[in-house]
């Protein structure tokens, strides 16, 4: 008997990295010039219908990763499979005019900064529409109207401008403008989310997602979840990715993996978080310090060696490896905090 | 209740003028912390909290009126004292920091200067003392380093350290109140935790009363020892933590509840608030601001005034609460 | 609301605005309708020279007898004609610089920056005497001087406002949505620059017409007999000592109303085309 096979990634890459050169160049500059490893040699695949969450704190590589995967930039090296082809090899310049283009759409933090101030909300919505879909006149108001109404947008509110609308309102026109060119395509879908509710207050929030997880359904997509709020990461990602200083140190299932971390890094993440309505019980990490500098890290030590509270010798002397403490899950580090098994390690 | 509280804001109503109309931003608030009390506000945006946070400071835009109402601090009648009076208290006795740590600092001047700044005005110390307990209180708050860092510039600094420097600036003198307004919305999580342990355990050794103003239910439940929920400008509950979450009395407190992510509820186990906040720049505002997107409506919630039932310690602003 | 309901309640809202424009109107009125309306011929002398201000000659006659109420109604055309075309040409090639350099860096900055900075290491009136005197004295030349020396501020302005925007969250939906570069820069930056340089606008209009009316007081750019306010001032300002003050004051004092007219319109201008005072 042939199980059935699972279907294909909607994206997947291999060996991302993103290094920016730091310090002057010209005559006077170091040789060699100094690196900021923004990202480093992160693999990860969104699968068909997922919701992949991505947790980090600031400085982390979150929004740099987000942008080699929306194709704004370009990577240093790495490999982003995508319908088929190598979407990496693609310069983001040239990528505004691949008919991929119109397949993988971002949903951008702060809704307000994200819509120019000069366009109305109609205007917004209908930019993606007359580039990636060549709509105009009719076909166009018609592509407006049926992503506003899929995003419970009032048709009144399309004349206003950004500053004339209301938190939840500029939210649905960013989700708007982001689905309104993949509404009518073929093929795999990913959009990816940055921090699309951190702005709205809780009663908002769920409409919105609940909004997200409706289009979702409907149009078939795949959804990349950036949020520091890990109540609504554990709320609706079906994985998550946990990363620190350019590196996916940890990833898995969801809720396995927030209820029981195997990286120290996401145990205090998850301790630093309070539960609403239930005051916290049992030990508490808690981080000293800031992370390392990004800039020419030491790839013999561990990034989180110095302020991870189980660090030891080993951890200043090699590189961690991946280890897998359960199905589905991953995780970089000498001392893992559950083992293989899933029981509490020492 | 032997003391009387440290800050006691009676029935305080204020108003904005604006171009389009005059907002009713707060009707009738009322609450009092206790010395050593740490007070969460708790409330969504367009609730009033920040606007009753400035109102207690006495630092309101000059378009703000205070139509009624009292607040006492310390046993002064903070709306009838002198500008002189209250510039002395501010630093002093009471003080605040803010939501942007970065945009509460002169981005032009030192931060150890910034602090020595608070000693100053307040301390009869002398600016070498004063530069000494800078670097001192910097220590405190956790910064490493701390007789360098008192000659960094704030965009030196990282989000969470700006933030530490806020607090050693509110905290220099030992004020009695620190008034908090969204101190951790602009920083990590891990960074939130660490700043909110500082401020507990600083205010713990000292006994100062805090109140916190946040959206964050999770950050009242782990902080606070009671908590106001403020909706349109009204008070509509006031009740120590643990009774509030484990049995709300008011429907918005219950519906802000149900909105809340919480570990071990999916999406669809979450329901919104219906209906919109009210216009408070109309003139015939009901009685009850709430009334017109409760489920629990009656004619009764239309008449005035505003309800308010006090029992066992706590106070809900509803006719018919759950 | 439209643009010309919001226009009409800017105008209602700020006085000194309503009044600004009202003096614009006027002046226009005089550049446009001028030589049709005056009572008597602008270049036409008659013996009645170096008359003071009456009622037949509102602001009196010069040394050739004409008058000089209608010669400076007459040259509103001439002065407001120059420094409209000036800042014309220095909006457009000085924005588009700006912009470019703000957005694109590297390169591109460095080139408007050297050519910026190059402009500003003269003063300014010397460069456009300069300028004028080399290339030769014609009013096309005069214009283009103009353009020339205010072009450093309206590249530099485009340029920090565009540098401000480079990052904004707009620009990366427009890359989102299949903008090219170029389309990024005019469509999105652009038009979010246009209000700051609206003010600019208003500010060098004064200045363009002080210039014009500098280079002609000196010899350079328009000649006699032709009617216009800085020959005018030049003609005059021999005969002040002897007492006929009238020839060089009311040329002057045109001069000081559109410069004057034009600084109080920056702000109302802005207020006009920046969507974010709309209501």
């Amino acid at each position: 008997m042939t199980l059935p096979a699972l279907p294909p990634p909607v994206l997947e890459a291999r060996g991302l990295s993103k290094r920016y050169p730091i310090g002057g160049r010209g005559l006077f500059a170091r040789r060699p010039v100094p690196l900021l490893h923004a990202v480093d040699r992160v693999s990860l695949t969104v699968g068909a219908g997922e919701t992949v969450g991505l947790v980090g704190e600031s400085g982390c590589g979150k929004t740099t990763l987000t942008r080699l995967l929306a194709r704004l930039i370009d990577p240093t090296e790495g490999m982003i499979r995508f319908g088929g082809e190598d979407i990496a090899a693609i310069p983001a310049a040239r990528f505004a005019t691949h008919p991929a283009r119109a397949s993988i759409q971002m949903v951008l933090q702060d809704a307000d900064g994200s819509i120019n101030p000069r366009f109305t909300a109609a205007d917004a919505i209908a930019a993606p529409l007359r580039r990636l879909r060549r709509l105009s006149g009719a076909a166009l108001k018609d592509g407006i109207a049926r992503a506003a109404e899929a995003c419970g947008l009032p048709p009144a509110l399309l004349s206003r401008f950004p500053h004339q609308l209301s938190g939840g309102q500029k939210a649905r026109v960013g989700i708007a403008r982001a689905i309104a060119p993949l509404m009518e395509t073929k093929g795999p879908k990913l959009l990816i989310l940055d921090e699309p509710t951190s702005a709205l207050d809780v009663s908002v929030q769920v409409v919105i997602l609940a909004l997200l997880a409706e289009l979702k359904a409907r149009l078939g997509m795949s959804y990349l979840f950036v949020s520091h709020d890990l109540n609504v990461v554990r709320l609706i990602c079906d994985r998550v990715l946990v990363m620190y200083l350019g590196r996916i140190v940890e990833e898995g299932p969801a809720e396995a993996v927030f209820r029981a971390p195997a990286h120290p890094y996401t145990r205090a993440l998850v301790d630093s978080v309070a539960v609403p309505g239930a005051p916290g019980d049992g030990p508490r990490l808690r981080l000293a310090g800031d992370p390392k500098s990004p800039i020419d890290p030491d790839p013999n030590v561990c990034r989180f060696h110095g302020r991870c509270p189980r660090g030891e010798a080993l951890c200043g002397q090699a590189a961690p490896p991946a280890f897998a403490p359960g199905a589905g899950r991953r995780a970089l580090c000498h001392k893992p905090l559950i083992d293989a098994l899933g029981r509490e390690a020492a | 209740m032997s003391q009387p509280p440290l800050l006691a804001i009676e029935d305080l109503s204020v108003e904005f003028r604006t171009r389009s109309g005059t907002v009713r931003a707060l009707e009738s608030v009322s609450f009092a912390i206790a010395r050593g009390e740490t007070l969460g506000v708790v409330g969504e945006s367009g609730s009033g909290k920040s606007v009753t946070a400035y109102a207690v400071m006495r630092l309101l835009d000059p378009a703000a009126r205070i139509t009624s109402g009292r607040i006492v601090f310390g046993g002064l009648d903070m709306l009838a004292a002198s500008e002189a009076t209250l510039a002395e208290i501010r630093g002093r006795e009471l003080s605040m920091i803010f939501q942007n740590p970065r945009a509460a600092l002169n981005p032009i001047r030192r931060v150890g200067d910034q602090i020595a700044d608070v000693l100053l005005r307040h301390a009869t110390v002398g600016s070498a003392e004063a530069q000494r307990r800078a670097v001192a209180l910097l220590a405190e708050v956790g910064i490493p380093d701390p007789a360098r860092r008192a000659r960094a510039y704030p965009f030196e600094l990282s989000g969470g350290m700006c933030q530490r420097i806020g607090i050693a600036i509110a905290l220099a003198c030992r004020p009695a109140l620190l008034i908090a307004d969204e101190p951790t919305t602009g920083l990590d999580v891990t960074t939130q935790a660490t700043i909110m342990d500082l401020v507990a355990e600083l205010g713990r050794a000292r006994g100062m009363a805090a109140m916190l103003i946040t959206h964050d239910l999770g950050l009242a439940t782990e902080r606070c020892d009671r908590v106001v929920v403020m909706h349109a400008g009204h008070v509509v509950e006031d009740a120590p933590t643990r009774a509030l979450f484990a049995a709300p009395r008011h429907p918005y407190t219950a519906r802000l509840f149900a909105a809340t992510p919480r570990p071990g509820l999916t999406l669809a186990d979450l329901s919104t608030i219906p209906g919109t906040l009210p216009d408070l720049r109309r003139d015939d505002l009901p009685p009850c601001r709430f009334a017109a997107r409760c489920d629990r409506r009656t004619e009764a919630c239309d008449l005035p005034p505003l309800p308010r039932h006090a029992e066992a310690g706590r106070v809900v602003a509803c006719r018919h609460p759950l | 609301m439209s643009t010309l309901a919001h226009a009409r309640h800017v105008l209602a809202d700020n006085p000194v605005t309503g009044l600004a424009f009202g003096l614009f109107g006027l002046l226009v009125l005089a550049a446009l309708a001028g030589p049709a309306l005056v009572p008597h011929d602008p270049l036409a002398s008659s013996d009645r020279a170096l008359a003071p201000p009456s009622a037949l000659h509102w602001f009196g006659t010069d040394n050739l007898g004409r008058d000089v109420f209608s010669r400076v109604v007459v040259a509103a055309r001439l002065d407001l004609g120059m420094a409209f075309a000036a800042v014309a040409l220095v909006f457009v090639t000085g924005t588009l610089a700006g912009v470019a350099a703000g957005f694109l860096g590297g390169w591109t900055d460095r080139v408007v920056g050297r050519v910026t900075d190059t402009i500003m290491a003269f003063p300014l009136f010397v460069l456009a005497m300069g300028l004028v005197a080399a290339a030769g004295n014609t009013i096309a030349n005069v214009i283009y001087a103009t353009a020339i020396i205010n072009f450093p501020i309206y590249a530099r302005v485009a340029r920090t406002e565009a540098n401000i925007r480079r990052e904004a969250g707009y620009v990366e939906a427009a890359r989102l949505a299949g903008a090219s570069t170029a389309a990024v820069m005019l469509f999105e930056i652009a038009p979010n620059v246009l209000p700051i340089m609206m003010v600019q606008v208003s500010l060098t209009m004064g200045y363009a017409i002080l210039n014009t009316a500098g280079l002609s007081f000196i010899g350079l750019g328009i000649r006699p007999p032709t009617a216009e306010w800085g020959i005018m001032v030049a003609e005059g300002a021999g005969y002040i000592v002897s007492g006929e003050w009238w020839i060089a004051v009311f040329p002057g004092l045109a001069l000081m109303l559109a410069v004057f007219t034009f600084n109080l319109m920056g702000d109302g201008l802005r207020d006009i085309v920046d969507p974010r005072r709309r209501t």
